[in-house]
């Protein structure tokens, strides 16, 4: 197995996950190299992704897992970029023997959003030191939903040229771009949806919340 | 303070599909490449199916191969991303550079279809350029129409300074051409379309004269032009989501209905060869895993069998589904094994009875389409796809009945075959409509209350018979369709009537609105029957300036044959002296040799 850490950014922010999905099947195929089908009725390529992300956000760890032997993960990672598309770019590849899991695994992401006010950031920072809840308004499903999302907001830090906000993902996850509308309401950030970033992923592994860098570095066994 | 793109990307946010604006699909040419002209291909409907268009696929790559020009392209936005660009005051952009429209050097659309005309004025309204050429000065962009509408281009002419009559590839690069150097040289919009008008295929309505002809554009050596084996690779799902290969331009099968079988003639094949090299090199360039095989009748390609013996090998080792012409499969070694998923066969009789047939002279016999289900059936095929047209030249109510037959032969040879009845029958009526440079130019289309009566009956004739889905189009659409088919001039101002009333998007069932063309049709003083009318053989048909190189009177026997229900031979048994060959040798490729 191969797991690819790529980015996703403009243009590609607008592509949603399952119009990404079949883009990058046509990627990995634009490289020559073989991966593994499915042996089922209907053969498809074996690709593990890790979890959607909003479109206009964009990232900087977005993971896939291929199933392919006979090549080095250097190699993999140097012909799919020959052979990606605009906004995507592999920045790592790591060889496992099994597939990392991440759509399972990964627990929450450090997503940055970009601010020039200091004072904005500073009293953002401070709203979640000293609460312990946050309730905003989103549409969910054409539908308007009021929810607590503290639970789902792992930390918030101050750092140069904006916050970074450690959001839920999985289950019960918080999409930055559904956090964004509150913050802009509330504490007048001005940040914009594709200005946002998603910096670092974070999974579930041996009973400990690590990087997944560290876990693909080290090789999933 | 927010960038303008800034602006635009929190536009996209709000709409559908945002990635149908912003490009970065793989094969994106250098766009910022230093180059001395511009031009913008737009395409008047959305993107799923404006990248789905081969010709624009064609030319945005022969352009861009240019080291003086850049291709960009624009097709028609959402009404949701519409409506946020009025409200924001945007003007209508490229994809590539999100450069408005009106700042393009040329400005080119592909008209492929009657019911986008509406659209062409849509794109224009939201790019802020004035409806018709006479109101546009020194500061608009040449504005150009292409594509196989411009067939008849008299109902949209006002709209456009340039009109492309015929195959594109190298007209477009000597039009294009021709406008860099006068531009270079400093010369005034009139003066560079005066210079345009000996390219052949250019049509220009402000400089045309009485009695002039305008001979259409025909690309002489199809197996030595353009490769288009680097076409874009859409980055969201698309109508036409594939690779594309065109076996041959043209068709011989002569059908008296069918437009582009008499427009692209002649016959202009590609050799086995160099189609298996274009297959494996557009897989290999693209990624696609389906490959289909494009042309008007792929199953008459001369070298067929030779063609898909080879694509077969490839398919298998790079994972490849081909897309083979059904009423052939059958004499494709291993053909309908190939395809694993055992999906539904698809076949055009296109009328009912034999009799019908042969006045649309469509050669495809009952017997020809068993056989190809006989095998089909015992390879485990369950599902049909069968094409019809209603309102036919001497239709009556038992050629409609015999659809009802057709259909119900082929049920029985599947229980027959099968023993069971798990048949799904899939059958798709359209309404016929006359096009221009056919036999059937001089007819009127039938009413549409004739239309509903037809549709009607043949709901009746298969409503009883089980796993049978009929669907047809709508009476009204193929109404205006037909108007502008074989309209004239004076559809110019209805369009713009019809849009200023609401009209857009019209090819789409939700958005049509008959009503509104009606009311455009009355304001204007005109009905439907001003232009759907019968023509006599001596009257001068409002496309008649245009030489498609099929001689109008070989039309006329064609039609006065089918009426009398007699067939022509296709092509490819002998030359039946349409005219094409005056200017294009029919040839067909080294393997019918």
């Amino acid at each position: 197995m191969i797991t690819l850490k790529y980015e996703k950014k403009y243009p590609a922010v607008f592509i949603s996950h399952i119009d990404l999905l079949r883009a990058v099947v046509r990627v990995i195929r634009r490289t020559g190299f073989s991966p593994e089908f499915s042996k089922g009725f209907n053969p498809h390529m074996l690709l593990f992704f890790s979890p959607a992300i909003a479109v206009g956000v964009q990232s900087e760890c977005e993971y896939v897992t291929v199933d392919i032997n006979g090549v080095s993960a250097e190699d993999f990672m140097r012909a799919f970029n020959d052979s990606a598309f605009g906004g995507i770019k592999a920045t790592a590849a790591y060889y496992s023997e099994l597939s990392p899991n991440l759509a399972g695994t990964i627990v929450y992401a450090d997503y940055f959003f970009p601010s020039v006010n200091v004072e904005v950031t500073a009293k953002i920072a401070d709203y979640f030191k000293s609460n312990e809840s946050y309730v905003i308004d989103f549409m969910h499903k054409k539908e308007k939903v009021t929810k607590d999302v503290a639970p789902q907001i792992k930390y918030v830090k101050s750092v140069e040229g904006g916050l970074v906000f450690g959001l839920a993902t999985g289950n019960d996850n918080l999409r930055a771009d559904k956090l964004l509308p509150a913050l802009k309401k509330d504490f007048n950030l001005e940040t914009e949806v594709t200005d946002i970033i998603k910096t670092k992923q974070f999974m579930s592994f041996k009973k400990e919340v690590v990087e997944v860098d560290g876990v693909l570095k080290a090789g999933v066994k | 303070m927010k960038s303008f793109l800034d602006k635009y990307n929190q536009i996209l946010l709000q709409v559908e599909k945002p990635a149908r604006y912003t490009g970065g699909e793989y094969n994106t040419p250098d766009m910022l490449k230093q180059h001395e002209l511009d031009f913008c291909i737009c395409f008047p409907d959305n993107y799923e199916i404006g990248m789905s268009n081969l010709g624009i696929s064609i030319l945005y790559q022969i352009i861009n191969a240019r080291p003086d020009m850049v291709c960009e392209r624009c097709f028609a936005p959402g009404l949701d991303l519409a409506e946020l660009l009025k409200e924001n005051e945007i003007p209508l952009l490229s994809i590539e550079t999100c450069k408005p429209l009106k700042d393009f050097d040329v400005v080119g659309f592909s008209v492929g279809y009657e019911l986008l005309y509406s659209n062409i004025l849509y794109m224009f309204d939201l790019a802020g350029i004035p409806f018709y050429a006479a109101d546009r000065g020194e500061e608009w962009p040449i504005m150009v129409a292409g594509g196989p509408c411009t067939v008849n281009p008299e109902p949209f002419k006002k709209f456009f300074d340039v009109i492309e009559i015929g195959e594109g590839e190298y007209m477009l690069p000597a039009l294009l051409e021709c406008i860099k150097d006068g531009k270079k040289q400093g010369l005034k919009k009139a003066e560079i379309l005066q210079k345009m008008k000996s390219i052949e295929g250019v049509y220009i309505p402000a400089l045309y004269q009485s009695g002039e002809v305008v001979t259409k554009a025909v690309v002489r050596d199809f197996d030595d032009t353009f490769e288009n084996s680097k076409p874009l690779v859409p980055n969201i799902e698309v109508v036409h989501d594939r690779a594309s290969l065109e076996l041959y331009r043209g068709c011989g099968t002569g059908c008296r209905f069918c437009q582009a079988g008499f427009y692209y003639r002649g016959i202009r094949e590609k050799s086995v060869p160099k189609l298996l090299h274009l297959a494996e090199e557009t897989v290999k360039n693209t990624g696609f895993d389906e490959l289909s095989l494009a042309s008007l009748s792929t199953g008459d390609y001369s070298g067929i069998k030779p063609l898909v013996i080879g694509l077969q090998k490839m398919a298998e080792e790079k994972h490849v589904n081909l897309s083979l012409p059904s009423l052939r499969l059958s004499s494709f070694d291993g053909a309908l094994a190939l395809n694993s998923r055992k999906s539904s066969l698809t076949f055009a009789p296109e009328a009912g009875t034999q009799r019908l047939r042969n006045v649309i002279n469509k050669n495809v016999t009952e017997e020809e389409i068993m056989s190809a289900l006989d095998a089909a059936f015992d390879d485990g095929y369950t599902s049909v796809k069968l094409y019809f047209m209603l309102g036919l030249p001497t239709e009556t109510d038992d050629d409609i009945n015999g659809i009802g037959d057709v259909v119900e032969k082929i049920r029985r040879l599947y229980v027959e075959k099968r023993h069971d009845h798990r048949l799904n029958v899939s059958v798709s009526c359209s309404v016929f409509i006359p096009k221009p440079v056919t036999p059937f130019q001089w007819t009127a289309q039938i009413t549409m209350d004739e239309m509903e009566r037809k549709q009607t009956i043949l709901r009746e004739t298969l409503r009883r018979m089980k796993g049978v889905r009929l669907s047809w189009h709508d009476a009204a659409t193929s109404v205006i369709e037909g108007v502008f088919a074989r309209g004239d001039e004076r559809l110019n101002e209805v369009i713009v009537e019809a849009y200023k009333l609401g009209a857009k998007f019209d090819g789409w069932t939700e958005h049509f609105k008959y009503d509104i063309w009606k009311q455009a049709f009355e304001n204007c003083g005109y009905t439907f029957e001003d232009f759907n009318k019968q023509f006599g053989e001596d009257d001068v048909l409002p496309w008649d300036y245009i030489d498609t190189l099929v001689d109008k009177k070989y039309l006329w026997k064609e039609y006065q044959k089918g009426l009398r229900a007699e067939t022509t031979r296709n092509c490819r048994e002998g030359c039946n002296g349409c005219g094409a060959n005056k200017i294009v040798k029919c040839k067909m490729s080294e393997a019918d040799k």
